[in-house]
């Protein structure tokens, strides 16, 4: 029931008036179409009074930019030096301001609901949305997340005090949220913490995050690396993070929709008893041995596959500079590995598979298992390992596959 | 990019207030968003004044209307090429592109409603026209929110048919 998921998601943004996700299949886009149809017998939301003159003054000062008239850039650098004078006073008289109302405006945030999207760039600049997640929280760490786009597609994660249950129930349990340290991306009490706890953070400017105006800070924790962080102006709550290039990636998550609840539907939370959930452990602290230990039998691919030594430590110098960085992402090797074996001659324009019918289900510091769903190849799916580097900046290569029996 | 001189933008100003409201009304009217509408009203006025013969326009509105729709087209065709390579621009455009009367569309589309199973309407006034989320409707319904995203969903589905047949039927 993917797009009756992804259907609550395009409701939710017509309804708060924002610009809904693309449809992706033929059925999506009726289905969008029977909606904004219905939607149109309400009476249009219209804009701030003043937005004829918004538009005019935004349109003006656009053309005058590109039209490099000596008046208009002497004013322009003029209100950019008034600009420049009050950020520096801004910034002098908010950083405190901004991290205690931060701070107190997380603690008031019984539970919230939103939509989160993962975006990752590469050093090229190339980005892409790597997962959109709905959630659930609340503040006593509860949630509820459910996987609408990405390679975990349709899995829903529930953390109910200490426990940790899964849907679909059956197969090997996931890690649904991406991040460098596989962390439950941007739940508002550790951000709020993290940034009260930082060793500095700078008011750095103003932008726009979701139609919404939101101030921009630059946050140095305790240990690890700089982040920028945009905090909404209105409510003072986090909508925005941006992490360091780390490893030639960077990731910056996002609320596309975000509201305050008193509390997560308790529905959602009952999942003892729901033959569609099971308990997992998700803990990510196996040590990787020297080579497949008590895991053997999850990697013992149908084919194997001999990989080039000279090739993978070439590949990994190239990592290490900048180079390939797609070869730190399982799931994009695996992309690129299955792609060639259906079209062994080079694959030109889009892979023929694609990165959404791929599943990391199982990763440890050496060894990945990817899935391949679809009907565009035979195989099933890709055994992976580290195999000269057993840590994050570790480049990844196919040891083998399973085939479709 | 061409050179614009005061006069251009004063004429500017008086185009944007004498169109802005049936303008933004129109795009409203596809996109069905403010975030969206904003945008592409501010953006249509862009490309009015870059144009070069902006001044010759006689009828400033249409003109601005038939920008405004293929901006939306185009940002349609963008996201058609990020995501799979499907052909339903005629789809989407057929059904909300080119909407022939708005008189005609609402009865139609109150029309397809009534048609709808008691429940599949009611989850379709609280989501949409009510614009309450899927926990207040369920509240509302008495159901859980996954069994109103199930209903919601085929509601639509249902809506979205009903549609269709009418209007080969009109046609």
């Amino acid at each position: 029931m993917r797009d009756a998921r992804i259907l609550t998601v395009f409701i939710d943004r017509l309804n708060r008036e924002q610009t809904p996700p693309a449809a992706k299949t033929p059925e999506q886009a009726r289905l969008f179409a029977a909606a904004r149809r219905v939607k149109s017998l309400k009476d249009p939301a219209l804009p701030k009074e003043d937005f004829p003159e918004r538009v005019v003054r935004n349109v003006s000062r656009k053309q005058r930019r590109s039209g490099k008239e000596g008046r208009a850039a002497r004013l322009t650098a003029a209100a950019a030096l008034l600009a420049a004078l009050c950020l520096i006073l801004f910034t002098a008289l908010r950083d405190t301001n901004v991290v205690s109302a931060v701070e107190r405006a997380v603690a008031a945030v019984e539970a919230y609901h939103g939509t989160v999207e993962v975006i990752m760039r590469n050093e090229a600049g190339e980005t892409r949305i790597q997962s959109l997640l709905e959630i659930w929280a609340d503040r006593q760490g509860n949630f509820v997340a459910e996987v609408l786009e990405g390679a975990y597609r349709d899995v829903t994660t529930v953390r109910k005090g200490d426990a940790l249950w899964q849907s679909p129930g059956e197969g090997e349990a996931v890690l649904p949220f991406f991040s460098e340290t596989y962390e439950f991306l941007f739940e508002l009490g550790p951000e709020a913490q993290a940034l009260g706890s930082a060793e500095s953070v700078e008011t750095v400017g103003e932008e726009t995050v979701a139609g919404r105006p939101a101030w921009v800070l630059r946050v140095t924790p305790r240990g690890g690396l700089a982040y920028t962080l945009w905090v909404d102006k209105a409510s003072k709550i986090p909508l925005q993070k941006r992490g360091a290039m780390h490893n030639a990636l960077q990731y910056t998550t996002r609320f596309v929709d975000f509201s305050v609840e008193k509390a997560i539907p308790p529905e959602l939370l009952e999942v003892e008893d729901d033959p569609e959930f099971r308990k997992v452990n998700l803990i990510l602290e196996e040590e990787p041995g020297p080579g497949p230990t008590g895991e053997e039998i999850s990697f013992s691919p149908d084919v194997k596959v001999e990989p080039d030594l000279e090739i993978e430590r070439a590949d990994q110098i190239a990592a290490d500079n900048g180079h390939s960085p797609w070869k730190l992402d399982p799931v994009f090797v695996a992309q690129v590995f299955v792609s060639l074996q259906i079209s062994p001659e080079g694959v030109t324009g889009d892979y023929p598979v694609a990165y959404e019918d791929l599943a990391l289900i199982k990763q440890t510091d050496r060894y990945a298992k990817v899935e391949v769903r679809g009907d565009k190849t035979d195989i099933t799916a890709v055994y992976l390992e580290r195999l000269l580097r057993q840590d994050e900046t570790g480049i990844w290569t196919v040891i083998g596959y399973d085939l479709s029996r | 990019m061409r050179v614009v001189f005061e006069e251009d933008l004063r004429l500017l100003e008086q185009v944007c207030r004498e169109t802005w409201l049936p303008l933004y009304r129109s795009v409203y009217l596809r996109v069905q968003n403010r975030e969206e509408a904003e945008d592409i009203t501010q953006e249509t006025y862009a490309r009015y004044l870059a144009h070069t013969g902006f001044r010759e326009i006689e009828d400033p509105l249409a003109y601005l209307k038939a920008v405004a729709l293929n901006l939306i087209r185009d940002r349609w065709r963008q996201k058609r090429r990020r995501g799979e390579d499907l052909d339903f621009d005629a789809l989407q455009l057929a059904a909300e592109g080119d909407m022939p009367d708005g008189v005609h569309q609402e009865m139609l589309v109150r029309q397809a409603l009534d048609k709808l199973a008691p429940e599949q309407r009611r989850v379709i006034e609280l989501r949409i026209l009510e614009g309450r989320s899927v926990a207040e409707a369920a509240r509302a319904m008495g159901r859980r929110p996954g069994a109103v995203r199930v209903l919601q969903y085929r509601a639509l589905k249902k809506l979205a048919a009903i549609l269709d047949e009418e209007e080969e039927r009109h046609a």
